[in-house]
Parts: structure tokens; C-alpha cells; sequence
């Protein structure tokens, strides 16, 4: 029910976002847009400098339209391939890997200690970074000289913003918008198949001990989206008892491919063979890269879980 | 007799020591069931690896030690523990035991793995604590126990052991004057029961007393066990400790005393101040003799007989003196040489001796010496023996400006200024 | 402090038997609640049915599941390894004559770090191969140390307890270095491996009580046998082998066995703290030093304490679990405290 809502209101904040953006400018005029892709019509090309606001709550400048482009993280390289500007992109993580032409580009540390001076050897305008494990180094990535900026979405709505973001920060705002308004798209038609009754279910995200993710993060939004309810209601990621997890006894059982292997392992663990999902073969294997990174793809994760919650509605 | 079934402890041409260094070579003895021996020597000589390396504390390098013919190098501790107990130097007492069960741990080599101690083992805890006057501490914490307590209680707990040789350690450093006669009076007596006991000690005289025969542990080596009297003379005490003392048999209990006089560091200073002579016997002169010979001046003491005190004295500081037999006179030809010996001095002090006729010469000499002389008391009755020779004499050489002094020290100060303000001859 | 009476029979009177009855009586207490409570609250009349159930045979439910597979070997293994470490605490203290010395002392607990770091970090992700791989790796990476150690603190066949700690404290740090840097290469086993180190019993099998049961019980068989001689060993080295203990024998005999419950013990529950160090001196302080009754109750007293610690850390934030070693250690710390009141004012 209150989904059509949330994506009305996701279009609405993306839309004024992206207005706000323009208007905010002062000075100079509009340039036509490049190459437009889907359904941007009329969103105009940045003009720089501009001034946003990051996810760190911090207000970052970017003086010229970036040419040499730096990810820190998976989630990020995926958003900036996605509008189109893996040309510009010039460093990313060990851990990036899609799409698969970020290979060949220059690796410059991993996602929890990226490796300064690789950074600085490839002498970025713009490096996207996250917040919590790497916040420490953007103090030291501005002392290269170059515009940090942090993304870091908790919401889906948060992922939207980002992708705005990120697009007006390199001047890809058309296709900025037109990924937010397809995965919006995609979305709803995923959420219409499923309009029949949430199916309730629990996320591991570690085996042992038992790691689960609960009310207020984005696995368990993509989850809702899916047309599933969480048994799991305590905020954030949550160490979850296993004697809990009986009791609430979930119809469909998720795991990330980091933390199972085989779902026929579960029946292993101890206390497990009591539950409905083993009992009736409902468990699943998610593919982290899909449900974990905050990036476009989020849809396809939000998809394979459907798939795993309403099988029928997938059928053909 | 078979003497070899008796051997209850014998070292068999063993070198003991550590690791591959030896500390004592070749020792040899055989200590019999009730026989007591005594090991004496300086600190560091050895004495308690001796006594260690026959329960495996210390290394058997060459040679055997055996018990009742069975070698105890390498033997199992338990059989061992049979047949030789030790009463080790000192021992921290363990936390929280009674001095009841901590007697109790001397039975463990009886005790079955498996069993509790029995009636039998409870008795002989029981007689041990009685013989070692320890049965009142029995509840008592064995960390709350005085030094001398806990002493007896570890021979309590070696006794516990019902073993054929016992090794004590300086079992008595620790304990008072009654406390050590306790236990080796017990000891003493354990010995004349029939047990083989090896004893160390650092006191000569305590050795003595109880040991039956005695071997002095120095310089890497020990010697054969012997009689007291024959173990502990002057020179052998002067080579092994560097000390020069006196030995004679202690009238009150017929042992061997040991008093030690000076050490060979303290006389090591040369005796080349002016030789000072000295009329004495019977004691008088010892404490003086000790003192000049320690500040450097040789000693002339006269004629002593064999048996006097300062004759004792002055053989072991080494001065220089005529020895007569026991109750024998000064000769005519003794009395010159003496006489000829004090004139060579410097100064006579004639001590506070009493005087009779066989050894007035002495006084006689020395005043006819032609010397400076100190005469020390006063010649009355008491000391006067002679008939009035020898107050004539002293009356002589008062008048002729001899020094008086009260006391052997006072005479001491009167040299000194003798020697101040005389030439030295 | 109790002074034993005077009967001259056992001059403990009959203080062994009431002590050995009343902890008996608490671990059952403790066993039942550690049973019937959890983050689930199941009603006393279910659980025992459950249990009975076990035996009748009958449709199995939550109460069964959470009762039979979860709480119960939890319960067990929370008494084995609370035994195994208190009753390993209990000999290393004899043998080194130290009442501070704790199971971990000779680096069994890095040495155990290791193995599960590398088990976690080589096999896969199958529950068999996280959980079995876990408690083999850090089994093995245990035993091997405490050989590593003793094989450096050995001189001319005899160890003597400061060696043994100076090894045990090399070997720590350089096989904690060691696990530290398996980490970093490996970074996702790092929150699994971490999370183990804090000790916890939760997700074990039966397997892993097997295991901790087969390593307490070939474990005690010598210490419980040999109680005396080790009575006898807090006199000395050297005197205990005059009064005719074979001690060079008997301490490698006691080590080994201490160190097959304590790689036991932390290979299935990872590093669980202040149980080893703090029941033996406990009991110790109320029945006194000798080991006939110290081992038994210092076991008994370990599983109580740890029965009753893993039942606080399950409930206490349900449905979190928090790790069980650290309940223990926020209940050593201010035990020490008193420790340290209590002997600067007596005596």
C-alpha cells in the first residue's frame, strides 16, 4: 500500500533535488545537455563550480567538471559507470568488479585501507569515498588536492539522492535521472507481482555468530520492496539468537553468498531442521554484490529476493 | 660380622656436582647403621651437594652411592624415599597444610596410588610428632609456625619416612640454644637406635659433640671420616678455615671446644713492630697475646707447660715461646733462653699470673731482662705462691720504675707509650 | 579460615562430603534453569515434556527444538568446559606453585587463535567446515603449542616453571602476531574470528560436546589419581622427589593432561577467560590445599560458574547474545578488586 507513496515521493525529492541543483548556481548561464539519455528531458548540464552537500553532512565544492575520477568504493564505481563515465574513471578497489571493464583500471588499494599514495599517483579531481571505515582518510585525500565526497546512502530514497549527486558532482545529471526514474520503474512493476501478502523472512549476513540485519537499513528496505516483512524488528545489524529465530519461525530463509555456501547446510546447524523454511526448502542464496552494494543494481537484488519470496509470482 | 650388609650409606669414589662441573671428587666413606658422621668445611666447599646428589638434587659425575648395597643414582623416588630422609636447610612452608598433614606427606612413599593413609601410617605419624615434640602444633597451619617449629616438623616429616639414613642439612642454623639441643640430642639418640646419620654443620664444636667421627669438605675434596680429635686439630681448622683458634676438650662435656682466635687475614698484616714479651699462663696473657699479635707486634711468651691455656694460645697464633712438658719447672737453661728472649724485646708486661715455684724463672727473667716493664695487678697472697720470692722481685722493679697498670688492657696503653718514647731495640 | 577438627581419623571431618553434595546440587539447579530459560520463554511443563519426549519418541515442536538442540548441549558444553578450564586452572597453579597461574599460560590460547584463524580462513563457508574446521584447527593449533613451549623451556630433560612462562609468553605474541596478519590478508574471517576469541558458546553442536567430554574425561584421570604427589609438589621440586615423587614424570604427565582439557575446552568455545584462574582459587580459599578435594569441586564449581555466565549471556540483552567471555570477565575483574582488599588487610 504505501509503496506507491514512497515512490512518489522518491520521484518528487529526486526531481527537486535536481531543479535546486540548477537553480543554486547563480551566475552563468545554462549550457544545452549532452548526449540525453531516457526520460531527461529537461535537466541541464552542471555548472561549475557548484557547491553539494555530501552524505557526510559535508558542503564540498567542485571547481571544474572533473575529468580524473577516483571510487574508493564498489557501490560507487557501479553508480559511476552507470552514468556513462568509466572513461573518466581512472582509479578503483580490489573489491570493484563490475562492470567488467573496471578490471583494467588502476587499482589503488581495497575498500577498508585504500592505499594513499596510489591515489595520489593517478591524480584524481574528484575522489567518492564512504563514510564510517574510511572517513578518516578524507581529510588526507583533500590534502592531495583533490573534492571528496561521500556517499554512503541507508535508505533507498538515500540512493537516489546519491546517484543525483554524484551525477551533478561530474555532469551526467540526464543520466542520473534516468537511472533513478528506470529503477523507480522497475521497481514498482516488481512491487505490482507482488502485491499478494508480504512473506515473511530473515536475512544472515554471518553464520556464526548469528548476524542478521534488522529495522533501518538498506537490506531490510530492499526486502520490503521485495514484498517481504522481517521477522527481524530491533534496529540496525543485529547479533540474533537462534532461539529467537525458532520462534519466529520465517517462511523464506535468505543468506548472503558471503556467509552460506550450500543451502542444504542449514539443516546442519543445530536447532535448525524445527524450522518451516528448512522443512519446506524455502532458503536462498543472494548474491552480495547485488543486495549489498548501494548502487543501481539494488533492483536486481530487490528482484532475487522476490524471486525467493514469491516464486509463483515469477513463475514464468 | 658382615661389615657390608651394615653399609647403610656409602660413596664409592663419587664425584658430585652440577651439569658437567664437579664440585667435590672422589669422596669415600661408609657410614654404618648407628653411626653418626659429621661433614664440616667453609661455606660454598660442597657440604650440601654431598648431601643433595645422594637424593638426586645434585649430579653423581663418577663413581656410586649406595644404600644397603643398592646404588640410589637413578633409583626410583619412591624406593628411595624409603630408605633415606632429609631434613633439608630451610623450607617455605606450603600454604594452608596442618602441620599434621604436612608431617602425613613423609608417608607417601607407603601410600598405594590409589589408597587413603591407614591405621599403620597415622601411627607413625603419631610416634614422629611425639619424638619430635610437635604433636601440640598438629592442627596448627604450618605457615603460622615459628622457624624452630617448622624445623622439627620437617624432621618430623623426614622421620615419617621410616628411613636407614638420614641426611640433615645444618638441621640446627635456624634454631635457639634449646631448641638445638633438641634436636640433636634426638638425633643422637635415633643414631644409637640404629639409623645411619649424615649430619652438616657449620658449628665445630656441636660436630664434635655428636657426631662419632668427622670429614672436612674443602677445596673440591673430602677427607676420610675420623675421630674429633683427630679431624679437628689446630692446624687442620687453620688450613681448611684460615682461622687460628684453640682446641682442647671442653672439660664440662668432654668433647672437642673449638675457639677460634684470629683470623689469618686479620694476623696477615706481618708481625714487624717492635716484639713485645710477655710473663704469663694460666690465661692471663691470652686476650693480650691476641691483641699485639693482631697489631703486628711478635710476642715472646716465656715458658709455658703443654696443657696451659695461653700455652694453647700462643702455639696456635705461632708466638714465639719455651714449651715444657705439663706440670714441668723452668730449667736453669730454660730460663736463660727465655731470658736472652725478653731482652731482645722491646717491653715485658708481666700479666696477672698467679706465681708459683716452678714458674717464678719466668718473672725472674723477664725482670733481669734489662727491659721497659708493665707489671699488671698486684703481687699478694692470692697470686703469690712463692714463699715472697716473687713479691721481692716485683717490690724490685716497682722501685726501679717499672710501670703498674690494673688490667691487661691498661697495659696495652702503657706499651704504647713505652714505644712512643723508647728506642726500638 | 576453618580449622579442620581434631578427630584424628580425617582431620577434615566431614567437610568433603557437604561440599562435593552442595555443588552437585548447584550445577543440577543451575543445568535446569540454564535449560528452561532462554530469549524464548517456554513454560516448565513444556520443557519437560520436551525432554521427555527425547525418549518417547512423539511431534517434535519449538519447545523441542529449542529445548533439546540448543539449550541443552549448550548447557552440557557450558559444564565440560567450565570443568575443563577450572580443573586445568587448578594443576597449572600446583605446578607452578603460583595461585595466579591461569590455563592460557603457555600460549595455548594464541596457539588456539591461529588454528581457527586459518581453518576459518582456508575451508569454506559450509556449516560443517566453519563450525568442525573451527574446532579442529584451534584443537590442533593448541596442542602444538604447548609442545613448542614445553620443548623450549626443556633443559637436560627437566622444565622448570619459569622457562615454561618466558616460552609460553614468546610463543603468544608471536603466534598472536601471526593470527593478527592472517586477518588482515583474510579481512572477511576477521569479525567471525574476533567474535570467537571472546568466547561463546552459542551454534554448538553435539559434536563439539563430545569432544570437550572425551578431553575432560581422559584429562582428569591423572590429576584425580596423582592428587597427592601434587599436594607433595607445592613443597618443592627437590623436596617433593625426596619424599618420593617422580617429578620430572609427573609434571610432564600433568601438563599434558591440563593441556588436553584446556585445548579442549577453547578449541569449542573459543577464549573464555578469568574461569580457569578464578574457581580453583575460590574453592581453594574455602576448603583448603589439598588436591583430593580441590580437583573435584574446583570442576564442579568451573561448570556451575559457566552455566550460570552463559545463561546471564543469553538473557540478559535477548535476543542478543552477548559473548559469554565476556560475563566471565566482568566478573573476575571486580573479583580481583576483592582479592586484592582481602590479603592487604589480613594477615
Amino acid at each position: 500500500m504505501k509503496q506507491w507513496m514512497v515512490r512518489l515521493a522518491g520521484m518528487a525529492a529526486g526531481l527537486a533535488l535536481v531543479l535546486g541543483l540548477v537553480a543554486g548556481c547563480g551566475g552563468g548561464g545554462a549550457t544545452p545537455d549532452d548526449a540525453g539519455t531516457d526520460g531527461a528531458s529537461d535537466v541541464q548540464a552542471t555548472v561549475y563550480p557548484v557547491t553539494i552537500t555530501d552524505d557526510a553532512g559535508r558542503a564540498v565544492t567542485i571547481a571544474a567538471r572533473p575529468e580524473r575520477i577516483v571510487s574508493l568504493t564498489p557501490g560507487n564505481t557501479e553508480i559511476v559507470c552507470a552514468l556513462g563515465a568509466i572513461d573518466r574513471l581512472v582509479g578503483v578497489t580490489t573489491q570493484c568488479d563490475y562492470p567488467a571493464d573496471v578490471t583494467d583500471i588502476t587499482k589503488i588499494g581495497d575498500f577498508a585501507s585504500p592505499n594513499l599514495e596510489a591515489v595520489a599517483a593517478v591524480d584524481p579531481d574528484v575522489v567518492f569515498v564512504t563514510t564510517g571505515v574510511q572517513a578518516d582518510v578524507i581529510a588526507q585525500l583533500e590534502a592531495l588536492g583533490a573534492s571528496v565526497v561521500a556517499i554512503d546512502p541507508q535508505t533507498l530514497d538515500g540512493l537516489y539522492a546519491s546517484i543525483v549527486t554524484v551525477g551533478a558532482v561530474i555532469d551526467e545529471n540526464g543520466a542520473a535521472a534516468g537511472i533513478v526514474s528506470s529503477m523507480q520503474i522497475q521497481i514498482e512493476d516488481i512491487g505490482e507481482r507482488v502485491e499478494s501478502a508480504p512473506v515473511t523472512c530473515f536475512l544472515e549476513i554471518a553464520q556464526n555468530p548469528l548476524y542478521t540485519v534488522g529495522d533501518g537499513t538498506l537490506l531490510d528496505e530492499l526486502i520490503q520492496y521485495a514484498g517481504g516483512e522481517n521477522v527481524v524488528t530491533e534496529p540496525g545489524y543485529v547479533a540474533y539468537s537462534v532461539e529467537q529465530l525458532l520462534a519466529a519461525d520465517p517462511e523464506v530463509y535468505l543468506a548472503t553468498a558471503g556467509s552460506m555456501s550450500d543451502p542444504s547446510d542449514l539443516a546442519g546447524r543445530p536447532g535448525y531442521s524445527e524450522l518451516s523454511a528448512v522443512a519446506n526448502s524455502r532458503v536462498y542464496i543472494l548474491d552480495d554484490n547485488l543486495v549489498s552494494r548501494p548502487g543501481p543494481r539494488v533492483v536486481e537484488g530487490i528482484r532475487a529476493i522476490a524471486e525467493a519470496l514469491h516464486p509463483d509470482a515469477f513463475a514464468e | 660380622m658382615s661389615a657390608q650388609l651394615d653399609h647403610a650409606l656409602v660413596f664409592d669414589r663419587a664425584s658430585v656436582g652440577y651439569g658437567s662441573r664437579i664440585v667435590v671428587a672422589e669422596a669415600s666413606f661408609v657410614v654404618r647403621g648407628g653411626e653418626f658422621l659429621g661433614v664440616v668445611g667453609p661455606n660454598g666447599a660442597g657440604k650440601s651437594t654431598l648431601v643433595r646428589a645422594v637424593t638426586g638434587g645434585a649430579d653423581v659425575l663418577a663413581g656410586d652411592i649406595t644404600c644397603d648395597g643398592l646404588s640410589v643414582v637413578g633409583l626410583d623416588e619412591r624406593e628411595r624415599a624409603r630408605r633415606i630422609g632429609v631434613v633439608p636447610q630451610a623450607l617455605a612452608a606450603p600454604f594452608g597444610f596442618t602441620a599434621r598433614a604436612f608431617v602425613e606427606m613423609g608417608r607417601h612413599a607407603y601410600l598405594p596410588r590409589l589408597g587413603s593413609p591407614g591405621p599403620e601410617d597415622r601411627a607413625v605419624v603419631d610416634e614422629v610428632m611425639e619424638r619430635t615434640d610437635t604433636a601440640r602444633l598438629a592442627t596448627q597451619r604450618t605457615d603460622e609456625l615459628s622457624g624452630g617449629d617448622l624445623q622439627r616438623l620437617v624432621l618430623a616429616q623426614a622421620l615419617a619416612q621410616q628411613p636407614r639414613v638420614l641426611l640433615l642439612d645444618e638441621p640446627t642454623s635456624h634454631l635457639d640454644l634449646n631448641h638445638t639441643l633438641q634436636v640433636l640430642e634426638l638425633v643422637r639418640a635415633l643414631a644409637d637406635e640404629g639409623m645411619a646419620v649424615v649430619g652438616v654443620f657449620h658449628d665445630l664444636g656441636l660436630a664434635a659433640r655428636y657426631a662419632d667421627r668427622i670429614a672436612i669438605v674443602a677445596e673440591g675434596h673430602m677427607s676420610a671420616p675420623s675421630a674429633p680429635h683427630e679431624a679437628l686439630t689446630g692446624e687442620t681448622i687453620a688450613g681448611v678455615f684460615g682461622v687460628r683458634s684453640v682446641v682442647r676438650t671442653d672439660p664440662v662435656t668432654g668433647t672437642l671446644a673449638v675457639t677460634p682466635l684470629v683470623r689469618d687475614e686479620d694476623l696477615a698484616v706481618g708481625l714487624t713492630r717492635a716484639p713485645i714479651g710477655l710473663v704469663c699462663g694460666s690465661g692471663a696473657g691470652a686476650a693480650l697475646m691476641r691483641r699485639l699479635m693482631r697489631a703486628g707486634h711478635p710476642v715472646e711468651a716465656g715458658a709455658l707447660n703443654l696443657g696451659d691455656v695461653d700455652q694453647a694460645v700462643a702455639a696456635a697464633l705461632g708466638a714465639q715461646r719455651e714449651d715444657l712438658p705439663a706440670f714441668g719447672d723452668v730449667g736453669a737453661h730454660t730460663e736463660t733462653r727465655v731470658l736472652a728472649a725478653y731482652a731482645r724485646c722491646a717491653a715485658v708486661v708481666v700479666c696477672s699470673t698467679p706465681f708459683g715455684r716452678p714458674n717464678l724463672p719466668n718473672l725472674r727473667a723477664a725482670l733481669g731482662s734489662g727491659v721497659p716493664v708493665v707489671l699488671v695487678g698486684r703481687m699478694d697472697e692470692s697470686r703469690d705462691f712463692t714463699g715472697g720470692a716473687a713479691l721481692a722481685l716485683w717490690t724490685a722493679a716497682v722501685s726501679s720504675g717499672a710501670v703498674r697498670v690494673d688490667t691487661e688492657d691498661a697495659a696495652y696503653d702503657a706499651l704504647r707509650d713505652i714505644l712512643a718514647g723508647g728506642e726500638d731495640r | 579460615m576453618h580449622s579442620p577438627s581434631s578427630h584424628p581419623r580425617d582431620p577434615r571431618g566431614h567437610r568433603p562430603a557437604i561440599v562435593l553434595t552442595v555443588l552437585v546440587a548447584a550445577l543440577a539447579v543451575a543445568g535446569l534453569a540454564g535449560v528452561a530459560l532462554g530469549a524464548v520463554s517456554i513454560a516448565p511443563g513444556d520443557v519437560a515434556a520436551a525432554i521427555a519426549r527425547t525418549f518417547t519418541g512423539g511431534e517434535r515442536g519449538l519447545a523441542d527444538a529449542v529445548v533439546m538442540d540448543l539449550r541443552l548441549p549448550r548447557v552440557v558444553l557450558a559444564a565440560l568446559v567450565g570443568a575443563s578450564l577450572a580443573l586445568a586452572g587448578a594443576l597449572y597453579q600446583a605446578l607452578f606453585r603460583n595461585a595466579l597461574a591461569d590455563p592460557y599460560i603457555l600460549g595455548v590460547s594464541s596457539g588456539a587463535g591461529l588454528g581457527a584463524t586459518l581453518a576459518l580462513a582456508l575451508l569454506g563457508t559450509s556449516y560443517a567446515a566453519r563450525s568442525l574446521g573451527v574446532t579442529a584447527g584451534a584443537f590442533v593449533g593448541a596442542g602444538l603449542t604447548v609442545l613448542v613451549v614445553v620443548r623450549l623451556a626443556s633443559r637436560a630433560g627437566r622444565v622448570d616453571p619459569n622457562s615454561l612462562l618466558l616460552a609460553g609468553i614468546a610463543i603468544s605474541y608471536t603466534l598472536s602476531a601471526l593470527t593478527s596478519f592472517v586477518m588482515v590478508v583474510d579481512r572477511e574471517s576477521m569479525q567471525s574470528i574476533v567474535y570467537w576469541m571472546m568466547g561463546g558458546l552459542s551454534g554448538r553442536s553435539w559434536e563439539h560436546v563430545a569432544l570437550a567430554g572425551a578431553a575432560l574425561t581422559i584429562g582428569a584421570i591423572l590429576p584425580m589419581l596423582g592428587h597427592r604427589d601434587l599436594d607433595l609438589m607445592l613443597l618443592g621440586d627437590e623436596r617433593a622427589g625426596q619424599l618420593g615423587v617422580p617429578v620430572e614424570r609427573l609434571k610432564t604427565l600433568m601438563l599434558a593432561s591440563a593441556s588436553l582439557m584446556v585445548a579442549g575446552a577453547v578449541s569449542v568455545s573459543g577464549l573464555i577467560g578469568f574461569v580457569g584462574l578464578m574457581t580453583p582459587h575460590m574453592v581453594r580459599l574455602v576448603i583448603g590445599p589439598h588436591h583430593r578435594l580441590l580437583l573435584p569441586a574446583s570442576a564442579l564449581a568451573g561448570a556451575v560458574l559457566l552455566v550460570v555466565a552463559d545463561l546471564v549471556a543469553r538473557t540478559v540483552l535477548a535476543p542478543v547474545e552477548v559473548p559469554v567471555g565476556i560475563v566471565t570477565a566482568l566478573a573476575g575483574g571486580p573479583f580481583f578488586v576483592w582479592l586484592l582488599k582481602r590479603s592487604g588487610s589480613s594477615r
